[in-house]
């Protein structure tokens, strides 16, 4: 990696469901990182924690223009795989799961072809996570958001709708 | 960046590295040696970046590493990981563990000059006492005249500050022949 150079953070504090970062990508980089570390649910049921983007008007993309191929690497079970196409989100790619602190996560993402309004936008992600007392997990994914058009920032949300996170940090670079 | 991160840099590592937000922290190469690192600054950084260069190693074995809590006095034995190993002749693994000493980053590395590991990982959470720290590696190695890769995550499941890790061969954290590693902080400013 030649080098990164810091765009925004982001932390989370009160308890939410969402998380919108606006304005992140331009013209300025073709390839983003998104690094986002402990963050932990409000109360004690654990949830994925998936991701959607915003276009150039600000607004957050919930049509099913989501596809995705996640590895769910489980400690302590045999792995899987979730592939989806036309999904109103990226599942799990912040993470698998999280839970109440002490339990957390930590992650990757890197976005390719934000800012381009004639190509469809790429992610690669990677995360690492324990919740429900027992459970460590891993995961590796692939997605692409099908519709080509300008993509200008992301949402953070919580698979559930009623289980909200409260704590944690993402970061958000350019790819130099 | 910080001109303050940018000086330390240059204390700790003895080379101003400085890629924008990707402050190098230290660099270490090994010679027949454990790699611990105990300038981590997890105070500053919430994220941290480790590449791997050459590794090679005493004998047929993993390579991982194992984290500290009090400065590289003792080192802990606990860690969970969950990977997947792939073979270019098409053999795919699960490689895992709820409880194995190091935290596993890739294996089975062969002895040979040909057999270097490289890689890199990333970890979170170093610095927050109240929380557990995780990591997520890839690396690619010989095994024998097999090309091999593995990737994965990894998780430290005791909520403390850490503020030194060590890398080594094999779940015993035995010392390896030569290879180098560096030590980034991702900057959040």
């Amino acid at each position: 990696m030649a080098g990164l150079e810091f765009i925004h953070k982001e932390t989370i504090s009160g308890s939410t469901s969402t998380t919108n970062v606006t304005s992140c990508f331009t013209s300025d980089y073709d390839v983003y990182k998104i690094y986002s570390s402990g963050i932990s649910t409000a109360g004690t049921d654990y949830v994925d924690l998936n991701m959607r983007f915003i276009d150039s008007g600000g607004s957050v993309i919930s049509a099913g223009e989501y596809d995705y191929g996640n590895l769910n690497m489980l400690s302590w079970d045999s792995f899987g795989e979730t592939d989806l196409t036309g999904q109103t989100s990226f599942l799990r790619a912040f993470s698998e799961s999280t839970d109440q602190a002490p339990e957390s996560q930590g992650g990757e993402i890197t976005v390719y072809n934000p800012n381009s309004s004639s190509k469809y936008t790429f992610i690669t992600y990677a995360n690492s996570q324990k919740y429900g007392g027992s459970y460590m997990s891993g995961l590796k994914g692939i997605g692409v958001h099908k519709v080509a058009e300008t993509i200008t920032g992301f949402q953070l949300l919580e698979s559930n709708g009623s289980r909200p996170y409260s704590s944690g940090i993402i970061l958000v670079y350019g790819v130099k | 960046m910080s001109p303050l991160g940018a000086a330390r840099a240059v204390i700790t590592s003895g080379v101003a590295d400085v890629k924008g937000s990707l402050i190098l922290l230290q660099t270490q190469t090994a010679s027949s040696s454990l790699l611990d690192f105990e300038a981590l600054e997890q105070s500053t950084y919430n994220v941290h970046f480790f590449t791997f260069t050459d590794i090679n190693v005493t004998t047929q074995t993993e390579f991982g590493y194992r984290l500290s809590d009090d400065g590289g006095t003792s080192y802990e034995t606990s860690y969970a990981f969950a990977n997947q190993r792939g073979y270019a002749s098409g053999t795919f693994a699960e490689r895992k563990s709820e409880d194995q000493a190091t935290a596993r980053l890739g294996g089975d590395i062969t002895t040979d000059s040909n057999s270097v590991f490289n890689g890199y990982m990333y970890l979170y959470n170093a610095g927050d006492s109240a929380k557990y720290t995780f990591s997520t590696s890839q690396c690619t190695f010989m095994q024998g005249t097999t090309y091999t890769m593995e990737f994965g995550s990894q998780a430290y499941t005791t909520a403390s500050t850490i503020n030194g890790i060590r890398f080594g061969e094999g779940v015993s954290m035995g010392a390896f022949t030569s290879g180098t590693i560096s030590c980034y902080g991702v900057s959040e400013e």
